[in-house]
């Protein structure tokens, strides 16, 4: 379910939050949320994607200068 | 207590000691000389629910120049990432306690996957300059914890849960 291309396989975080909600004995239900905390929670998500990737690029660029620096 | 004349020192000599006075509700560090304290690690303590939220990031830097002259050191600590990985737990804390409705269990499951995505991370650098001119330094700590993936992983599949995406 989750359709990130980083660096933990998939079925990995889908296993760990299926078997965290499922010892619990609950699921996720979209239908208790309203339409304007959705679109709330998107514009959330979407910042904090964009947040990880600035940073992620950050360091590889640093990482990079640094290398050639050290050559 | 009179005070000092100028030129004269004060010694002042505070003897630890436990506090048995101290109200119940005040948080009071344990003592050894008490009989009444029960040891930190005593399983019937109640631990925090915080306790398993931890996440650790530290970095250490030292540098020392010595006998040197015309040095010039930029040092530059990314320790951004930490804003974004308490901004993915509070959100993922968020998407849970609002798609459960018994917060008791929402509390437990956002403790529970926090507990297991838990990582430390410690940064060491080092630099001894002695007996050198013109010397430029830069030192950039850019290891950034790499559970912040993880975490966004984890938001991300909850919210795909609850087709918000």
């Amino acid at each position: 379910m989750a359709n990130s291309n980083s660096n933990f396989p998939n079925q990995l975080v889908d296993m760990l939050v299926d078997s965290t909600l499922k010892k619990h004995g609950v699921s996720l239900d979209g239908t208790k949320i309203d339409a304007q905390q959705k679109e709330q929670l998107r514009n959330l998500v979407d910042s904090l994607k964009n947040s990880v990737s600035d940073l992620s690029q950050q360091s590889m660029a640093k990482k990079e200068n640094k290398e050639k620096n050290d050559k | 207590m009179p005070k000092p004349k100028p030129g004269q020192s004060r010694t002042v000599v505070v003897e630890r000691q436990c506090k048995p006075n101290k109200p119940d509700n005040c948080p009071k560090e344990w003592c050894a000389l008490d009989g009444a304290c029960n040891h930190p690690m005593d399983p019937t303590v109640e631990q925090g629910a915080n306790s398993k939220l931890s996440n650790v990031q530290h970095s250490f830097e030292s540098i020392v120049v010595k006998d040197s002259c015309d040095v010039e050191v930029s040092s530059n600590d990314t320790q951004a990432a930490v804003n974004v990985q308490v901004a993915l737990q509070v959100a993922i804390a968020l998407v849970i306690s609002i798609s459960i409705a018994d917060s008791n269990t929402a509390n437990e499951i956002t403790q529970e996957l926090n507990a297991k995505l838990q990582t430390s991370q410690v940064n060491s650098q080092q630099v001894y300059i002695q007996n050198s001119r013109g010397v430029n330094i830069t030192t950039t700590d850019t290891d950034i914890a790499v559970n912040i993936q993880l975490l966004l992983q984890v938001l991300i599949a909850l919210v795909l849960r609850l087709d918000i995406l």
